[in-house]
């Protein structure tokens, strides 16, 4: 017992640093997915088609080589970042290609009438999407979505290839330091309790957007 | 004149579906288009409301130009002058298009508030009178979704006319309702009239267009024929 | 509409320390130099229970750069990409353990050897396994990309001979030796100072490491090509290892 608190304790870092990637990867990639999708359903074919190379490169290369890549591969020809940028970077690209995708989906199941209602109205294109499109996308895509979140959770353990010490790499360590599995049960407990919390949330949250059909 | 058309044309995919197209509305005229499904009517409803483009020709609303022909071009209306067009035009969709995650209220206020600033308060007193007078108003705080199809048509009708329009477009209003919800909304038709608002009908329904309407625009082939 | 700018602008700063955090990976002229190690490679560089980076190899390398006087930073890296890391500047030497092979001696330039080790072969201490020629058929593992790996694989004839002609490979050399407690293999190749750390502290009873090896193998400190630092390093090295400094750490993490 004494050893699996400071089994915890000495882990606390790398399960920060899990939630800490997980966290600012899920913000940025969700605004700037709302952002390329709504540019992917543009009207301009050159833009669609950048667009589409892009969420076609981050779907089909694994994201442990879009690390690689860009930690290692860009200094070669000058670029180089810091051990978290490059991390985030990669995470935030990747993902912002499959929001997008779920985005682009979401948006295009809305029927065309409200778009033109609100049209009609006077609305912008800004207020239709803030007041009408958003909100009733969220809720078509939510299980997509949570899918996706859940994805990103297991996915942050990929940041051991530059070295950065999250949960799963902390417990690898006290894995060989210790000689016992034990570590690794704490670090899969971990994740699934992680895991629950945000099923639960989305849980929540499409309750919440129960109030209509 | 509250709506003019002058010479406007359409084609889609080399099919010409709009063809010369001229015609005025006066203030407080109720005026039906009629016509076989496929005569074009309906297009011509979506480019007088700006949800379809014209490739020649003008129109004109409450003396603005939404589109007006300017050599081979034909120019859009835009910004203020746009705002202003939408405010004097409302229109009815067929199916009504009621925004589903709004309440009622907030389906009829949400464009006077964000598009035209008013003040929420005084949003909210007006649609609510308007909501009185369509004899809804218990159903204030419902979401669409929770309405029959006739109370769906009025919050609709509420939602066209909050901003006093000089004319309300409606898509085949008479389109799957029973006849104590047609006799009712030929009441809140008259009623437009009685207070000088223009009406456009579209429709199909010959019984309801003739014993409503000022005048009658019957269309075949996208082409006026009387 | 505020509250998110709010947000965002938090994050913005978060991510802006977190990368503030790092330490701009140098040239050799700056006084500061960066060691990249694995940190799950006990008891050559690894995390404590404190979170602190210890080990052989971390002493070692204190030592060696207070007497140089640079300033000294361990940076946990992956093993399999640690020449990605030395190529690409983010470090300024691997020390962990690191055997000079002639693979490597292309990519990288090692110090002379300080610490000879042997690839043993650990069995279980009832096995009936006693020579080398005792493993044919038998399921043999080693740790996947490592110094091991590579010693097996070299002896073509013997490696035919094993189960399946091949070495099960696993993650790390734990991951091996827990599937030789399980049973699942009969034996595994490994270095032979992470061999004993481990036995250490499993029981001395369980494990038997057999007489014949797969060779020594010297580890080395590796610089990037053409880094004057190395000879600096191996001078120090030498000196420690005359004054009785290297033999003072070794006592402390190793067996006599």
């Amino acid at each position: 017992m004494n050893y699996i608190v400071n089994l915890l304790l000495s882990m606390k870092g790398g399960m920060f640093v899990t939630i800490y990637i997980f966290f600012i990867t899920l913000v940025f990639s969700i605004i700037l997915g709302i952002i390329t999708a709504m540019i992917r359903i543009s009207n301009i074919k050159i833009i669609r088609v950048v667009v589409s190379f892009y969420i076609f490169i981050m779907r089909g290369t694994p994201l442990l080589l879009q690390i690689i890549f860009i930690f290692f591969g860009l200094p070669m020809i000058g670029v180089t970042f810091e051990r978290y940028t490059a991390v985030f970077i990669a995470f935030i690209l990747n993902y912002t290609a499959y929001f997008t995708e779920i985005f682009r989906a979401g948006i295009q199941s809305i029927d065309k009438g409200q778009f033109e209602a609100a049209k009609v109205l006077g609305l912008s294109k800004f207020q239709s999407y803030r007041y009408i499109i958003l909100p009733q996308m969220f809720k078509n895509i939510l299980p997509a979505l949570a899918n996706e979140v859940i994805t990103l959770v297991k996915d942050t353990s990929l940041v051991y290839v530059v070295g950065i010490a999250d949960v799963l790499r902390e417990g690898k360590i006290a894995v060989n330091r210790d000689a016992t599995l034990l570590p690794f049960l704490v670090v899969a407990m971990f994740y699934a309790g992680f895991i629950y919390v945000l099923s639960d949330l989305f849980k929540k949250v499409e309750r919440r957007f129960e109030y209509y059909r | 004149m509250v709506l003019e058309l002058k010479n406007v044309a359409k084609s889609y995919k080399g099919k010409r579906i709009l063809d010369n197209i001229s015609f005025e509305v006066k203030e407080g005229e109720i005026v039906s288009i009629f016509g076989k499904s496929g005569a074009g009517k309906s297009t011509l409803l979506r480019c007088i409301n700006g949800l379809e483009t014209i490739d020649k020709g003008s129109i004109k609303i409450n003396g603005e130009y939404l589109y007006r022909q300017n050599g081979i071009y034909v120019e859009v209306a835009k910004g203020e002058s746009l705002k202003k067009i939408r405010q004097s035009i409302g229109l009815v969709f067929q199916n009504f298009n009621l925004f589903s995650n709004l309440t009622v209220l907030e389906n009829i206020i949400l464009a006077p508030i964000n598009v035209y600033n008013l003040d929420r308060e005084l949003a909210v007193k007006k649609a609510e009178l308007l909501l009185d007078r369509l004899k809804i108003l218990d159903k204030r705080d419902f979401y669409p979704y929770e309405l029959s199809g006739g109370q769906r048509q009025r919050v609709a009708i509420a939602r066209a006319c909050i901003l006093s329009p000089k004319i309300i477009c409606f898509d085949e209003p008479t389109s799957a309702v029973d006849d104590e919800v047609k006799k009712s909304i030929a009441e809140i038709i008259m009623e437009f009239k009685s207070e000088k608002i223009a009406v456009l009908i579209v429709s199909h329904d010959k019984e309801f267009s003739h014993s409503i309407s000022d005048r009658i625009i019957n269309i075949e082939g996208g082409k006026i024929i009387s | 509409m505020k509250r998110f700018t709010l947000a965002l602008l938090l994050i913005f700063s978060a991510i802006f320390l977190a990368s503030c955090g790092e330490t701009q990976v140098s040239n050799s002229e700056s006084k500061i130099v960066v060691v990249g190690l694995d940190d799950t490679f006990a008891p050559m560089g690894f995390k404590n229970e404190k979170g602190e980076i210890v080990g052989f190899d971390v002493d070692l390398a204190k030592e060696v750069f207070r007497r140089l006087g640079y300033d000294v930073k361990f940076q946990p890296i992956d093993w399999a990409m640690k020449e990605s890391e030395l190529n690409s500047n983010k470090i300024d030497l691997i020390w962990n353990g690191y055997t000079i092979t002639e693979e490597r001696k292309q990519k990288v330039d090692f110090t002379k050897p300080y610490l000879i080790n042997r690839q043993v072969i650990v069995v279980l201490k009832n096995s009936n396994i006693n020579k080398k020629i005792d493993l044919e058929g038998k399921k043999v593992a080693a740790q996947l990309n490592s110094s091991s790996q590579e010693a097996v694989e070299k002896q073509k004839d013997f490696l035919s001979k094993l189960k399946d002609g091949k070495l099960y490979l696993y993650e790390t050399n734990n991951d091996a030796l827990m599937e030789l407690e399980n049973g699942r293999v009969d034996a595994v190749v490994v270095d032979e100072i992470l061999a004993r750390y481990y036995i250490k502290l499993k029981g001395e009873e369980n494990f038997r490491i057999l007489e014949e090896n797969f060779g020594s193998e010297e580890y080395g400190v590796g610089f990037r090509k053409g880094d004057q630092l190395k000879d600096k390093v191996e001078k120090a090295l030498d000196e420690m290892k005359k004054d009785g400094t290297f033999e003072k750490i070794y006592n402390n993490w190793f067996e006599k």
